[in-house]
């Protein structure tokens, strides 16, 4: 405001000194700190980001790609092909015999197709329910006699597949089946006729 | 005769010497006591842990001694013989009794233990023993025999013997028997040595079979092992058809087939039949017995025997 003291010297006319009086009155009327009533810089950040040029385009990523060496090029397709003739081959595989899992499957689809799954059911609830009636080592024997059962369950399945009316296998399916069935009735004569405690 | 049994009741009641003994007699540790009983007396023991021996002997009288508390019913015909089981988990806290029966050689005998072994020697009668957690050993001259454990080897030797064996996992060795055979077995290999076999049934999952006998006329013997070998030793003069297949493994016979035009005296090497091998038939003498054997994985011999 010095400046404009400064510049009010004799040759103003007085009217325009009124004016200027008018107006430095009004200049210190106003506040002395002004804030800005909304923030604009979000609009204007908006608007240099629409202004951007834009990401480079496929056909930039393509022209990349075309740059990359034959050979490099060849060994990717074979690695393509290797992986996709072991994935057909791993899913084609016949199932391993060493994950008990795999093999109990197997065994469950063949007792299922020949309507024998009760039995194995029923003997595992019966196994379940009575354990505690029979010493530890008898139970292990029998869970592991059962594995034994669906070994070779699951080993005349896939020989089914090769073989599918082979005589021998059917006898010694049903004689798998009839082990099972054994299994069920000595389990259910050990457990019902406990010996009499009078302790 | 009714005299002779009513003087038999009356030495079993004061050999008792309880008023009452047919209502039950509980002896404490330890037990001993004889019993006047009729030669073919049926006598039932059944303990839950320990051990049963039993002992066939010329004398009318059944002896019995035992490490524990016993409990004695029954009459100069029957004898029930029992062991206290411990609770409701007695393997959680064994009772181990160990008893021992001297008793007539023509018992008729049931034994049963479901953690412990049976022994018989010198018995002649019908038995009928039980152990799931222990082995089971005869030697005698029974004239059947019913053995069955679960987790435990049988052997047995008799004299023309019939015998079942039945077993989930162990070994079945039989000696001296005949007539009818059954042993099977899920794991474990199947011995079996008689004459005059007039049915043989021998089964096992996971083991070898070996049969070594000869055949009574239309005898019927079949054989069957999931993934152990089968040896078959028969006399010389045997006369049967066989139908044998092994799915995987080799077939082998020391014997003539007239059926393959064999020069006598010529066996066979039928080896393997190739994958999934077909059944082979053939005929040796007449063919009046009858002899099947299936096997997946193990091979299959027959023997001319010395």
């Amino acid at each position: 405001m010095k400046w404009l003291l400064w510049r009010r010297t004799p040759e103003i006319p007085p009217e325009e000194r009124a004016a200027n009086d008018a107006l430095l009155a009004r200049a210190r009327a106003l506040p002395r700190e002004a804030e800005p009533q909304r923030d604009l810089w979000l609009g204007i950040r908006n608007r240099i980001e629409l202004t951007r040029p834009p990401e480079p385009t496929p056909a930039r990523v393509w022209r990349t790609r075309v740059s990359v060496p034959v050979w490099a090029a060849g060994a990717a397709a074979l690695l393509v092909l290797a992986t996709s003739v072991g994935t057909g081959w791993w899913l084609s595989r016949p199932p391993s015999l060493d994950d008990p899992v795999a093999v109990r499957a197997l065994a469950d689809s063949l007792r299922d197709r020949d309507g024998m799954t009760g039995t194995r059911e029923n003997l595992l609830a019966l196994l379940g329910a009575r354990r505690d009636q029979l010493p530890p080592e008898v139970v292990a024997a029998v869970e592991k006699n059962l594995a034994e059962i669906d070994r070779a369950i699951a080993e005349i399945h896939l020989a089914f597949e090769e073989h599918p009316n082979n005589a021998a296998l059917q006898f010694l399916l049903a004689e798998a089946y009839r082990r099972e069935a054994d299994m069920l009735q000595q389990l259910e004569w050990w457990t019902t006729q406990e010996p009499e405690a009078h302790s | 005769m009714i005299t002779r049994a009513a003087a038999i009741a009356a030495l079993f009641l004061a050999a008792l010497g309880a008023p009452s003994p047919w209502a039950g007699a509980v002896r404490a540790d330890p037990f001993e006591q004889t019993l006047v009983v009729e030669p073919d007396v049926r006598v039932d023991v059944e303990i839950v842990s320990g051990k049963i021996e039993l002992r066939g002997t010329s004398a009318n009288e059944l002896h019995v001694r035992a490490n524990g508390e016993l409990r004695v019913d029954g009459s100069p015909r029957r004898v029930s013989l029992r062991a206290p089981s411990g609770g409701f988990l007695p393997w959680a806290h064994p009772v181990d009794v160990e008893v021992e029966i001297e008793l007539p050689r023509q018992s008729r005998i049931t034994a049963r233990t479901i953690n412990g072994a049976i022994e018989a020697n010198d018995v002649a009668g019908e038995l009928d023993l039980h152990a799931a957690n222990g082995a089971i050993e005869v030697e005698g001259a029974p004239r059947e025999a019913y053995l069955e454990t679960m987790n435990a080897p049988i052997r047995f030797s008799g004299q023309r013997s019939a015998v079942v064996a039945k077993t989930l996992n162990g070994a079945i060795e039989l000696e001296g028997v005949s007539g009818e055979v059954e042993a099977q077995t899920v794991s474990g290999r199947i011995r079996v040595e008689g004459e005059e076999l007039q049915r043989a049934e021998l089964r096992t999952m996971a083991g070898e079979i070996e049969l070594s006998t000869s055949l009574a006329k239309g005898a019927r013997v079949s054989a069957r092992s999931f993934s152990g070998p089968v040896k078959l030793v028969l006399p010389a003069g045997t006369s049967a058809r066989f139908d044998v297949q092994s799915f995987s493994g080799a077939i082998e016979s020391e014997f003539s087939s007239r059926l393959a035009g064999d020069e006598p005296g010529h066996g066979h090497g039928f080896g393997a039949h190739g994958p999934g091998g077909r059944p082979l038939s053939f005929v040796v003498g007449d063919g009046d017995a009858r002899i099947s054997i299936e096997s997946f994985s193990g091979g299959v011999k027959i023997e001319e025997a010395d």
